[in-house]
């Protein structure tokens, strides 16, 4: 096949469209993601390439990422936007980070529910959870890119409270799934429940670990990742399995309020601030479930707790600081954090960061919501 | 499999391009390739002529200069090697490029494979889908209605 491709080629006929799929694929997969869509235009081929999956996969190993915000661009409404980075990215000498006009992407939404009262739970491969505050408020499961979404209603549980929940994905069956742990008043038993995206019912899957404060949660390796306090902790729960297990920790990993799960590098990861408010260590596990393989790998003399977002070719590392409302990039050597700023982007929270899109089919089976909220992009 | 000697570096191969051409390369300049070390390592007589079927000589020759360029070792930083790629990669014209593509494809020259495409995705990035297809000769086979339906999956992306 490919000797008669290049007799083809040698007939004078050479064009883009003569070279192989795989390689467009990998051509294609390169562009930033408002370029990748835009390009779905071009032709039949192209559009084929760009929405199958195996781009989705070319993707997701390339050095993208995306930072959805929530916030103001050039002072219009509050809407969520999406910050496309790369790993070459600079920061200019006034502290703002160089970006193209291309790079920052405003969905145009209209919400039945204001706006400000939602916020995100959690992302998974690609598909973030969103929710409004109320503890029996639906969950709102949608792919920003495609404007895919799914309303997951709770149905309010008698003499219960609902104390911590999470999007994940299923390894086996690609299947989107809502966890929620609910406390029952009377005996303050934490009992976890799950929903299987387009069944519409609660299952119930067991008794769960207790979480006190409501951090953010962290999926990987299809499971879902939390930080316990009390406990001093790391508790996952895997979406294949329906179970809750304790991810070995560090030995020396100290007790700390301020520590959150996120996953960096690809790695599970912690950030904690010390007691005494004067540096940031940031952890990663380096192999999956190894307890041996955890290593601090950063210590930021910061004042207040950092997250990790991406880590940057120059060997800083981008973070979001003040439970998002700032960015900064941060010296791994040194240790010394400076604020950088978007250009036009005048408030904003960081919501999520991922590097993945998530693959159209998986979407397939699921029942587009008539109802309820409808955010259009 | 050959057994890995230390003597390597200093022998030489001869790569036969599809027209006959051939060309004398040192072992780790041709290992870049791992089409080629497979070859070899199923290859009795090393001194008999590798075929690389597919590639012309003029772009075998395009593709030993970029293997002899990372080959060696020696005083060239990261920063520099980048500016030599660049360089390579923006004197070859379109035509070349796309032989380049196949080449490296077919050849597993991870480097090269990875410059090339990076370099028409750049070409690509600039451009509108119009301006692809008259630069790339591409043609347009939606009708309107397909164009508008796709456009319409998520708007955003096609303002400006």
């Amino acid at each position: 096949m490919i000797i008669e491709l290049v007799e083809e080629l040698n007939s004078n006929r050479t064009t883009l469209e003569d070279i192989p799929s795989s390689i467009m694929c990998n051509i294609l997969s390169r562009l930033p993601t408002k370029a990748c869509l835009n390009r779905k235009i071009v032709c039949k081929d192209w559009y084929k390439i760009i929405t199958g999956s195996e781009f989705a996969h070319f993707r997701s190993s390339c050095s993208y990422f995306f930072v959805l915000l929530y916030g103001k661009l050039d002072n219009k409404r509050k809407d969520f936007l999406l910050l496309d980075l790369d790993r070459s990215l600079k920061v200019d000498e006034m502290g703002n980070l160089c970006v193209s006009d291309d790079s920052l992407i405003r969905f145009k939404s209209i919400v039945n529910t204001p706006h400000d009262d939602l916020y995100v739970v959690n992302e998974c491969n690609g598909v973030i959870c969103l929710k409004s505050w109320g503890q029996w408020s639906p969950y709102i499961v949608c792919n920003l890119l495609t404007s895919q979404q799914v309303i997951v209603e709770q149905f309010r549980e008698p003499s219960c409270s609902v104390e911590v929940y999470g999007l994940g994905c299923c390894p086996v069956s690609n299947q989107f799934k809502v966890v929620r742990i609910l406390k029952t008043m009377e005996s303050y038993r934490c009992i976890a429940e799950i929903q299987t995206l387009g069944t519409n019912k609660w299952r119930t899957v067991g008794d769960a670990p207790t979480f006190q404060l409501r951090k953010s949660g962290a999926f990987l390796h299809s499971s879902l990742h939390r930080y316990s306090y009390r406990d001093n902790c790391l508790w996952s729960f895997h979406f294949g399995t329906e179970k809750f297990s304790l991810v070995p920790v560090p030995d020396d990993m100290k007790k700390e309020l301020y520590t959150e799960v996120s996953v960096f590098n690809s790695c599970l990861c912690f950030s904690s601030m010390s007691e005494n408010c004067s540096q940031c260590e940031i952890w990663l596990m380096k192999e999956y479930g190894v307890k041996d393989s955890w290593v601090k790998q950063y210590v930021f003399q910061v004042d207040s707790h950092r997250m990790p977002l991406l880590q940057l070719d120059t060997g800083e590392t981008l973070v979001s600081y003040r439970n998002g409302v700032r960015l900064g990039v941060c010296d791994g050597e040194s240790g010394k954090c400076k604020r950088v700023q978007v250009l036009g982007l005048s408030s904003y929270k960081v919501v999520a960061c991922a590097n993945k899109f998530c693959k159209v089919e998986q979407f397939d089976y699921f029942e587009l919501s008539k109802n309820g909220i409808i955010l259009e992009f | 499999m050959a057994s890995t000697s230390t003597s390597t570096l200093s022998r030489k191969l001869i790569l036969k391009s599809s027209d006959g051409e051939k060309f004398e390369v040192d072992e780790n300049v041709a290992m870049q390739s791992q089409t080629i070390k497979h070859m070899i390592e199923d290859l009795d007589d090393i001194n008999s002529p590798i075929p690389v079927s597919i590639v012309t000589g003029t772009i075998l020759s395009k593709v030993i200069e970029y293997c002899k360029k990372h080959a060696t070792e020696d005083s060239d930083s990261d920063e520099q090697l980048k500016q030599w790629d660049k360089e390579y990669a923006n004197n070859m014209d379109l035509n070349t490029l796309y032989y380049l593509l196949l080449a490296a494809n077919y050849m597993e020259i991870k480097g090269l494979l990875e410059l090339i495409t990076q370099c028409v995705a750049d070409m690509i990035k600039g451009k509108s889908p119009e301006e692809i297809r008259a630069h790339f000769n591409i043609k347009n086979d939606f009708t309107p209605q397909e164009e508008a339906n796709i456009r319409n999956e998520n708007p955003w992306a096609f303002e400006n």
